[in-house]
């Protein structure tokens, strides 16, 4: 007897284990989640927040704790493909440099957001000292290096840097063949080619023929990139005119360098910027935003007014620069590596590069050389943005919730172009938690 | 030797027994778990494509809400724009007044324009805007069902930056 039950219960056991019951597992609450996503964005979309709510965290949160009744979700997000809004650079520079890069690159603003510059000292030898606290996986997006340093020891450092999707800029001028070793060759792609004859101007070689050209993302944040221009208190009590222009007597003044040419500026009620543009000191020209204006024959925009404090400008083509090459006695002269003149992004009027890039997609560097003769010109300062900010990290950074990746996400391709043509990857991710 | 069983054969009946027992065991008490799953899943489904219809699609005709028109399929998407999930304001006010006819009329209208044999309930509510509508059938059949399906999707409005909520109730 005793034998027959074992028997009977080794049976169901081993009818349980080799015939399982009927199990139904729903994937509902994953397709739910989803679709909650997909509608989350669509809306933001729609309602003309997605671009605000894609790189402001506290926008996005308040949006979703508003819109999703659904209770205990958790939401997160990332962009990709763009310019961050913390760019993180890191300076083999002087003291007196990272100052100056501090004061040029502060508060930057385009597309109606703004770009936080971080920038920190680093030795070659040791790249990224700095990260983001608020996102301790975003480290050194770019690396600068101003002023001729012998790189060849920290080759790999710097391929090791680049691997990560990382760039390099570097402000540089070389005295002899001497000076251009393997990593200047390997890494950066110049060459040597012997001493320079004297010229004036330096413009962009040519217009990029598309978006894959290599010199298609610097050449556009050249052009349309918003240089902020700071003002100052006024001096005087009135903006000084000429030509009939109307008086303002609230206002703040700055200038605005160009080939070595001071023209003044002055933000007048926060809403309107008078600007002198026969650089004599008088304004002559009232401009609005969004409204373009030219000073020399030269085209530009202006972008933003900042309440009283800084002005963006943007540069519209075609740009000619006063001559930054040092001439005469240590002059130089550099090539891409490959003879690769499509490589050059400028040059001057006797076809000597002044700035040159190279890498790929991933890879990017760029050279430039030495602007600092005769001090510094607001359209050089914008060179070496655009430089620094094309070269720039662009994979994916988290923007809200950036260490709680849990659930499923939805990606979203958008645009905008109101200061630059800028396209991005938007992902949203909703989870609930402990599943 | 006649009527005589042997040992062999006693332990064939119990395992035939055994197995048979639990054959109809698991399918007695699994078959009910079964086709309550299977329905949940076509009320999902049913609710997820009302949905679809609702949001993204303009109706037939597709300027419905106009006099004179004739509402044969009902969808709420802006037939102008024809954008995903941005609905017309128009087309939700008119859906409101025809759900409040008198003797739930308008939900039989409604639950036409669908073509659904499920019951069902339409709640839009404004996030940053006064919408409400509850389309819902009379109180004697509404859950008359132990399980329904919710399904909540958010959408925009052509009325600025209004956005809302549908709560779609299926059972």
């Amino acid at each position: 007897m005793l034998e027959m039950i074992l028997a009977v219960v080794a049976i169901y056991v081993s009818f349980a284990i080799l015939f399982p019951g009927f199990y139904h597992k729903s994937e509902w609450g994953t397709a739910s989640l989803i679709v909650e996503s997909k509608d989350g964005i669509l809306t933001m979309e729609r309602i003309g927040k997605i671009y605000e709510n894609s790189f402001s965290g506290t926008s996005l949160e308040s949006f979703l704790n508003t819109s999703m009744s659904v209770e205990n979700i958790l939401f997160w997000s990332e962009i990709e493909g763009t310019m961050k809004n913390k760019i993180i650079l890191d300076c083999n520079c002087t003291e007196g440099q990272l100052s100056l890069i501090n004061d040029w690159f502060d508060r930057l603003k385009f597309n109606g957001r703004d770009i936080n510059v971080i920038v920190c000292y680093t030795d070659l030898d040791r790249i990224n000292p700095c990260n983001d606290p608020e996102d301790l996986r975003h480290t050194a997006d770019v690396l600068l290096i101003w002023g001729y340093k012998n790189t060849n020891e920290y080759k790999n450092q710097l391929q090791n840097f680049l691997s990560q999707g990382n760039g390099i800029v570097e402000i540089m001028d070389f005295s002899s063949g001497d000076q251009i070793g393997t990593t200047q060759k390997e890494v950066f792609g110049l060459r040597w080619v012997g001493s320079s004859s004297d010229s004036k101007d330096d413009q962009f070689r040519r217009k990029p023929n598309n978006a894959s050209d290599i010199t298609y993302v610097p050449y556009k944040n050249f052009y349309h990139f918003p240089l902020p221009l700071k003002a100052t208190t006024n001096t005087t009590p009135d903006i000084p005119t000429e030509g009939g222009l109307q008086a303002c007597s609230n206002f703040t003044e700055g200038n605005f360098t160009l080939n070595k040419t001071a023209y003044y500026f002055w933000i007048c009620n926060a809403n309107s910027v008078y600007f002198d543009t026969n650089a004599n000191v008088i304004a002559d020209t009232i401009v609005s935003e969004h409204q373009n204006f030219t000073i020399s024959n030269l085209n530009f925009s202006l972008r933003y007014i900042d309440e009283f404090s800084k002005i963006g400008v943007s540069f519209y083509p075609e740009y000619r620069f006063g001559d930054f090459l040092k001439t005469g006695s240590g002059s130089f002269d550099v090539e891409p590596f490959d003879d690769d003149k499509e490589k050059i992004l400028i040059n001057n009027s006797g076809g000597l590069p002044v700035s040159i890039v190279n890498g790929t997609s991933n890879k990017k560097v760029a050279w430039m050389a030495e602007f600092s003769d005769d001090g510094y010109g607001d359209d050089e300062k914008l060179l070496l943005l655009s430089l620094i900010i094309s070269t720039s990290n662009k994979r994916t950074v988290g923007i809200l919730s950036p260490n709680l990746k849990i659930g499923n996400s939805v990606s979203y391709i958008n645009i905008n172009n109101d200061d630059i043509f800028e396209v991005y990857k938007f992902n949203l991710g909703l989870g609930h938690p402990y599943r | 030797m006649k009527g005589q069983f042997g040992f062999e054969q006693i332990i064939s009946l119990i395992v035939f027994i055994s197995f048979a027992s639990y054959i109809f065991y698991v399918v007695f008490l699994q078959v009910p778990i079964y086709r309550t799953e299977m329905r949940n899943e076509e009320l999902r489904s049913e609710a997820y494509q009302i949905s679809e219809l609702l949001i993204n699609d303009p109706g037939n005709d597709a300027d419905w809400h106009k006099p004179g028109k004739n509402l044969n399929r009902l969808g709420l998407s802006n037939e102008v724009e024809n954008k995903t999930n941005y609905v017309s304001m128009d087309k939700l006010n008119k859906l409101n007044s025809t759900c409040y006819q008198p003797n739930f009329e308008g939900y039989e209208t409604v639950k036409l324009a669908i073509d659904t044999n499920h019951q069902f309930s339409i709640n839009i509510t404004g996030k940053n805007c006064t919408i409400s509508i509850n389309c819902r059938p009379p109180a004697s059949i509404y859950r008359s069902k132990a399980s329904s399906e919710i399904i909540k999707r958010l959408f925009a409005t052509d009325q600025g930056s209004c956005y809302a909520e549908l709560n779609l109730e299926i059972w």
